[in-house]
């Protein structure tokens, strides 16, 4: 059975039968563990909504997303928090940290709501930081970095509880190339050092070009997927 | 880590948290001290109105307060007196004994109540010595000397020294008549006091019309006023019967306290209209500032925060502004208080309102009690957490992508 099973997912929005738009259409995916998978396609074919649903944070209209063997669809909102919560990191487009807290505690708040020991937490983070190229950074607000450095502050909070997946929805598209391959080269070393499953969505051609295996979309259906 | 996220958005949006704060402040200043004013000038009102005549409690037969005849006094007083004298928890036991008359001078005639007193003892009970304009109040040792109602002067046209004759019936009804001369006059400003009645001592009066144990009513004081309730009932178990009446204030003033209710009534509503009013302005801005972190939210619950801890971190936000602010608010509130009670207002433009229920004189006065300021905080702080209830519930019950989705 595969770490990730998305099956048969339809995603349909609007109530009027009439005004109603297909978001997935009959979508089938199967992606082991360790995978470094990229979603890929033209704007409005699919990619973001594809991520909401193995994340959890949206609910399919017809379908299921069985997630190293639970099927999240079957799930209430605070099994979904449960199950994010340790399961699943997420990388934003638009970096997404709280912006009351540091760099440090942005890091380390997943891991404070797993209930990790605070010495577990310093360790992890200063490990974590070290890997990123943040070890600077640890004090400074969000606001009082640039978006290179809040995405990579991002991504250690997503990496830094070991997560067995990570979602990344276009964590490029807000930075320059030289940062942006910085990055990526980053999230393939966690990928590989790590072990964490990775998807991501984008379109662009770096990021792509990164990928262990290519899904493209288009329309809401799956228009290739293979294996690089 | 909860509690550090909460803490810090306190003082994130330092103009909105400023607005919220000063409105909470303002609300828990007015409620606090308007509360300790209406319990203070009421008290005040309630003391003013017991203490110039009628007195905390009043022992009478059942009969002389509907119909105030001689068959209906009260008997054996002298015993009575002597046993309730002893009880530990009162301070001053008095009797009186009322009796209508007719006071004439040569000018004019007038009918009017003679109140036999016992002047050292009701000097401690009541308060109508203190509103002697002329002449002195009486003493023990006064046979005929009489103090009157300055109307009642007035329509005499007597001054102190001059002579006073009253006509009148004794207990077995035969005539009683005698010449007083008047060594006080009185102004209370209640006009039934003022243009209708007269007292001396109750040894010269009892000596007149016969009445030396029995007494229209005895009036009592207890040690803690604010018992009197609680011991005119136990004093009524201990003493009364179908021929002794044991009451106390709230009783024998029911139709004073019945007005002054419905005016307290009235001032409670426009204060917590005014609170409603506040709380409607902060429930706007809390609606505003929360639904305004959608995003954020969203972005929290995307990384695991249940529903119910976020619910938990706005509260600890709004529990913490509410708590700084209404404890600046107490302590402005406390001060007002406390400076309004040490410090009252005499307001005689209210005179006239309050002497026609019966009332000396409206003062604004205001009671500090740690109650009162405990009770108003604890009142804005149930209003301020209301006032957020929705927009937590609303935003906690988003999902994760339509909080995130949000501008």
């Amino acid at each position: 059975m595969s770490f990730l099973t998305v099956k048969d997912i339809t995603k349909v929005y609007g109530k009027d039968k009439s005004l109603q738009t297909v978001g997935l259409d009959h979508i089938h995916l199967e992606i082991d563990e360790g995978e470094f998978v990229v979603l890929s396609g033209p704007s409005g074919s699919g990619k973001t909504t594809l991520l909401n649903m193995i994340g959890g944070l949206d609910s399919a209209s017809e379908g299921d997303v069985i997630l190293a063997g639970t099927n999240l669809t079957q799930l209430n909102e605070s099994q979904l928090s449960q199950e994010r919560l340790h399961h699943i990191g997420f990388v934003f487009q638009a970096y997404n940290l709280i912006p009351v807290l540091t760099a440090k505690e942005n890091i380390e708040y997943v891991m404070a709501l797993q209930g990790r020991s605070k010495a577990e937490r310093d360790a992890r983070v200063l490990e974590v930081a070290k890997i990123l190229g943040i070890e600077g950074l640890l004090n400074k607000r969000p606001d009082q970095m640039s978006g290179g450095q809040q995405q990579r502050v991002a991504v250690a909070r997503a990496v830094a509880s070991k997560p067995k997946l990570i979602l990344a929805d276009e964590p490029t598209a807000n930075l320059d190339s030289a940062t942006a391959t910085n990055l990526m080269e980053m999230m393939r070393k966690l990928n590989e050092e790590e072990g964490i499953t990775i998807i991501f969505s984008s379109h662009d051609p770096m990021v792509i070009a990164k990928a262990k295996r290519l899904v493209v979309l288009k329309d809401g259906h799956i228009q290739s997927n293979e294996l690089k | 880590m909860l509690g550090r996220i909460a803490l810090r958005n306190v003082f994130r949006s330092k103009g909105k948290t400023l607005v919220t704060m000063t409105l909470i402040t303002l609300s828990t200043v007015v409620l606090g001290t308007f509360i300790s004013l209406l319990v203070g000038t009421f008290n005040k009102m309630y003391d003013n109105a017991i203490e110039l005549y009628p007195g905390y409690i009043q022992v009478s037969t059942p009969m002389y307060v509907q119909k105030p005849h001689f068959d209906y006094l009260l008997d054996n007083t002298l015993a009575l007196e002597t046993k309730l004298s002893q009880e530990p928890m009162l301070a001053v036991v008095t009797s009186r004994i009322e009796s209508l008359f007719l006071f004439s001078t040569k000018e004019n005639s007038l009918g009017g109540m003679l109140v036999g007193v016992q002047p050292s003892l009701e000097v401690q009970s009541t308060k109508l010595a203190q509103s002697i304009i002329q002449g002195r109040y009486l003493d023990d040792e006064d046979t005929s000397g009489v103090v009157l109602g300055v109307g009642l002067a007035q329509k005499l046209q007597v001054r102190i020294g001059d002579t006073v004759s009253i006509i009148g019936s004794d207990l077995e009804g035969s005539f009683a008549a005698e010449n007083l001369k008047v060594v006080g006059i009185f102004q209370t400003a209640v006009d039934t006091l003022d243009h209708a009645m007269a007292q001396v001592n109750r040894t010269f009066l009892d000596a007149l019309i016969g009445t030396h144990d029995l007494s229209s009513y005895i009036i009592i004081t207890p040690k803690d006023k604010d018992t009197s309730e609680r011991v005119a009932h136990h004093l009524s178990q201990k003493y009364g019967n179908a021929d002794v009446r044991i009451v106390d204030w709230h009783t024998h003033l029911h139709d004073l306290i019945e007005g002054l209710e419905l005016i307290r009534i009235s001032r409670y509503a426009l204060i917590y209209f005014f609170i409603a009013i506040i709380f409607a302005v902060i429930a706007i801005f809390a609606v505003l500032m929360i639904l305004s972190r959608k995003r954020e939210v969203g972005v929290m619950r995307a990384l695991g925060t249940t529903p119910w801890q976020i619910v938990a971190i706005l509260l600890i936000e709004r529990i913490i502004l509410t708590l700084a602010s209404i404890f600046l608010g107490l302590i402005i509130a406390g001060f007002l208080a406390y400076w309004l009670e040490v410090s009252p207002i005499y307001m005689d433009s209210m005179a006239d309102m309050v002497h026609r229920i019966g009332i000396m004189e409206f003062v604004f006065q205001a009671k500090f009690s740690w109650a009162i300021l405990v009770q108003s905080g604890v009142t804005i702080f149930v209003l301020s957490l209301i006032t957020v209830l929705y927009p937590i519930w609303h935003i906690s019950r988003l999902k994760p992508i339509e909080a995130i989705h949000n501008p």
